[in-house]
């Protein structure tokens, strides 16, 4: 079951001096099994947006329906809650920050315990939802999470949220503050996890480069409103509105767009670095350059993951 | 609002706000004072009427005055059916069940009671409404500088006073963001008995001091490379000045801590005169 | 050109609770020139922070020396000597802030070193000035963006009027926007100031335009060049963890997949023009 969000608008404060409104009239629809990018400066209303999904903010007006759960400003009948949070899994900004019990794989069970689950279901899930993220349970399920470096802290808390095994999974920022290579494995995970586990991701982040290469649609938020969805094509042929709000355009279509100022054509349907490759491969044959086939941009090679 | 700390302040621009926060730190204290040595309602009216002057002068409506009474109205309510049924003193008793009685003088003392704290709380409200976190710090600090002499590192006590309310909205929202997550894990923090809630805040406390220690240990880093204690003699950027509204300031109070004292000792409740006054006046039209 | 700081056989180790003490730093030495802007490269674990602590006596060396204008960081006297002159930023813009008004957090620096008032006030212009904050002398720095707090830092530390500024991973947690503000605020520091920049990061993308990159791995150093120099030796960043600028992944594969492409390039503008000579050939 998809999610439908109609009329979404939401104010902190509300009916104080200090009233600020964070989202306004939104409408959106995600299908099942897309992968989402969602975007957008600081307070544009994203971090909000994807707060509701989960039920961690009341609506106050508009309403929003996740895989037949329905939620609206009324109070009656109360949502199920629980049912809600096991559909949907939320990752948020520095997991690891998060992580409080005495051992590993008592944390991760923490998220299937709360749903009821018996111990034994608990402990089952979480050394399975370990294993989906990369760690062996058995080798650092008994050890404290604050021994752990930091990126298998970060691992460790995706691992509490997958325990849950949500459908649909939300990740804000899931690589802030990580380095490159620690980026491109946190990505190659989600990839994994959206295979195995939970069909349908919603990541937001902050770097287009980065985004365009694991995304089939992008949201753009600006000012509290949806500024932006539509197919990626359609949406980087807009660069001076982006910018405007702050956005810049994947460096491949830029550099698409510039060689097109220069009379040459690689074809506007670029919208991440494997696509301006495989462009310029066809280009390079079209003229009569033998060259191999490049199946995606990598630098790490297949060990990333 | 959580750009000030203590929630109160009401972040306008007046001559009240620009008053040397050293002085309004020391006119609460003695207003507090004060409060216990009023002894008529003439002299209640007074500071009333004070106080909502204040309001004006300092542009904050009179009705977020009253409103900060809210907060103790039930121990108002209490304290004051305590005093009218329970009053000790010598009384004319005009009314009694059981061991409940009522007399004029227990009312009298009920209300001044209730007039005492409800003016107490109002006052001492309009400093932490006109006075920003960091202007009391620093007011404070430098009040209490005498202090050094007997080897109290006054200075340093301001900077923890500094960082700490630099850190008390950060704190607040980090213990948001973590209960979030929590939730979002399933956790429950609003049913089960008393035990079971706080065995529920775990999972939030936890995460909230490792963060508070780790933070620490960045500000440590922070401060040395700063060259925190590098001299014996440090300098303030900030100069508290005596401006001449706060001379005005420091006039008109001394006269309402004046009127209070005379209104006590000498005149012996400015009350009575205000009766006879008022039956004169009747008198004498009833005269016409 | 004269030396800022100097490393001269650096180790350092730190005690661990299982296997004794472990090396964050193994014999570095190098020394880094007044004025320069040099960028320090590493994946975590690098020993790249417990350098950054070096460099101004927060941490002092188990084996060989650090010194900064002749300075040696193990003389406890002449700590502030240095500290003074060695300015640094830290990576979370909020746990290096003591006040909750932006001038007076900027003021700490040179209160702490007893500096007349009337100097203080112009040093806190001075600095609001060079990171384009004048404007915010009286805000919270609460709800400012990333970029504007971590340029309220930079201040702070420019406050005392220092010869060389560290930026320890200081943009490793802002937004691209926050990143570009940061940048652009430190390279005209170095430019029009002549302050010495050591910009430790793990973004590729900001050591482009430095005057040099040293790159860290296992707690020596790697690789020390200027960044064409070091972006040319694609297989060895592989093996450091290093991820170059997402132009010279792409360089590298078109390269591999045979087509006449320098797989070293790492600005938009050179694959831009590589790409138009490519395919201008009919």
């Amino acid at each position: 079951m998809p999610i439908v969000v109609k009329g979404l608008s939401f104010a902190y404060s509300k009916g104080t001096p200090f009233e600020k409104k964070a989202l306004d009239c939104v409408d959106v629809e995600i299908s099942d099994g897309q992968f989402i990018g969602i975007m957008g400066h600081t307070g544009s209303g994203k971090s909000t947006f994807i707060q509701h999904l989960n039920g961690l903010i009341k609506v106050q007006s508009g309403e929003i329906d996740v895989d037949g759960i329905h939620l609206t400003s009324a109070r009656r009948p109360k949502p199920d809650y629980k049912k809600l949070r096991s559909t949907v899994g939320m990752v948020f900004q520095y997991p690891e920050y998060q992580l409080f019990d005495e051992t590993v794989i008592k944390d991760v069970a923490f998220g299937p315990k709360n749903l009821g689950l018996s111990k034994e279901e608990a402990f089952a899930r979480a050394a399975e939802a370990l294993r989906l993220v990369g760690l062996d349970p058995d080798e650092i399920g008994e050890r404290a999470p604050f021994e752990l470096s930091g990126g298998q802290k970060r691992r460790v808390a995706i691992a509490g949220v997958i325990a849950m095994r949500p459908k649909i999974l939300i990740l804000d920022e899931p690589t802030a503050g990580l380095d490159p290579y620690g980026k491109e494995q946190i990505m190659s995970l989600i990839c994994r996890l959206k295979r195995e586990c939970s069909p349908t991701v919603i990541v937001i982040s902050h770097d287009m480069d980065e985004i365009t290469r694991y995304a089939d649609r992008l949201i753009v938020f600006s000012e509290g409103r949806v500024a932006f969805d539509m197919p990626m094509q359609e949406l980087f042929k807009h660069g001076q509105e982006l910018e405007a709000i702050g956005l810049e355009l994947p460096s491949c279509v830029s550099i698409a767009d510039n060689l097109r100022l220069k009379g040459i054509e690689l074809g506007d349907d670029i919208v991440n670095m494997d696509g301006l490759a495989k462009a310029v491969v066809k280009a390079a044959r079209e003229r009569g350059i033998e060259c191999g086939d490049i199946a995606s941009v990598r630098w790490y090679g297949e060990e990333g993951e | 609002m959580r750009d000030v700390a203590f929630g109160q302040y009401y972040p306008v621009s007046s001559p009240i706000h620009r008053l040397d926060p050293r002085l309004k730190i020391v006119f609460t204290l003695l207003y507090v004072v004060t409060m216990f040595f009023v002894s008529s309602y003439t002299a209640y009216a007074v500071i009333l009427i004070f106080l909502l002057a204040l309001c004006g002068f300092s542009h904050i409506p009179p009705s977020a005055m009253f409103k900060s009474i809210k907060g103790i109205i039930i121990l108002l309510i209490l304290t004051s059916v305590l005093n009218l049924f329970f009053y000790g003193g010598e009384t004319s008793v005009v009314w009694q069940w059981w061991i409940f009685k009522i007399s004029p003088e227990a009312i009298d003392s009920a209300l001044k009671l209730m007039l005492r704290l409800i003016l107490l709380i109002m006052g001492t409200t309009m400093l932490t409404f006109t006075t920003g976190a960091t202007e009391l710090t620093d007011g404070i600090e430098s009040l209490l500088k005498p202090l050094n002499l007997i080897k109290i590192p006054v200075r340093d006590l301001a900077i923890i006073m500094s960082i700490a309310l630099r850190f008390i909205p950060i704190l607040i929202d980090e213990t948001d963001k973590i209960t979030m997550a929590q939730k979002s894990r399933g956790a429950d923090f609003d049913s089960g008995n008393i035990f079971k809630r706080a065995k529920a805040l775990l999972p939030v406390l936890i995460p909230l001091f490792v963060g508070a220690f780790r933070k620490a240990d960045e500000l440590a880093d922070a401060l040395d490379a700063r060259c925190y204690n590098a001299s014996p003699k440090r300098t303030r950027m900030k100069k508290i000045t005596f401006a001449v509204r706060d001379l005005i300031a420091l006039i008109v109070f001394a006269a309402l801590v004046a009127f209070v004292f005379l209104d006590k000792y000498l005149i012996g409740g400015a009350d009575t005169y205000i009766v006879k006054l008022f039956n004169i006046i009747v008198e004498f039209f009833k005269g016409l | 050109m004269s030396t800022a700081i100097g490393l001269y056989g650096v180790s350092f180790a730190y005690d661990t609770e299982e296997e004794g003490q472990a090396y964050a730093l193994k014999d570095v030495s190098f020394e880094i020139e007044k004025g320069s802007f040099v960028a320090v490269v590493g994946h975590n674990g690098s020993g790249k922070s417990t350098l950054a602590r070096l460099l101004n006596g927060l941490l002092i060396p188990t084996v060989g020396r650090v010194k900064v204008f002749g300075y040696d960081t193990c003389d406890e006297d002449t700590i502030y000597e240095i500290r003074r002159r060695v300015g640094m930023v830290f990576q979370n813009p909020d746990n290096q802030m003591v006040a909750s008004v932006v001038e007076d957090d900027i003021a700490f620096g040179p209160e702490n070193l007893g500096v007349e008032r009337e100097e203080i006030i112009r040093r806190v212009d001075n600095a609001l000035a060079s990171v384009g904050m004048s404007d915010y002398r009286k805000s919270t720095p609460f709800r400012m963006s990333g970029g504007q707090k971590q340029r309220i830092a930079i201040a702070g530390a420019l406050a005392l009027c220092p010869e060389v500024l560290v930026l320890d991973e200081s943009t490793a947690m802002l937004d691209p926007k926050g990143r570009a503000e940061v940048m652009g605020v430190v390279r005209r520091l170095n430019r029009e100031q002549g302050i010495t920049v050591i910009h430790i990061t793990h973004y590729m993308e900001e050591t482009l335009d430095c005057d040099r990159v040293i790159v860290m791995d296992g707690g020596s150093v790697a690789l020390d060049g200027t960044p064409s120099e070091v972006f040319g030796r694609g297989e060895e960043l592989k093996r450091y963890k290093i991820s170059p600028p997402y132009v010279t992944w792409l360089a590298d594969a078109l390269a591999r997949a045979g087509l006449d492409i320098d797989r070293a390039i790492y600005t938009r503008e050179e694959m831009e023009e590589s790409l138009c000579r490519l395919l201008s050939k009919d």
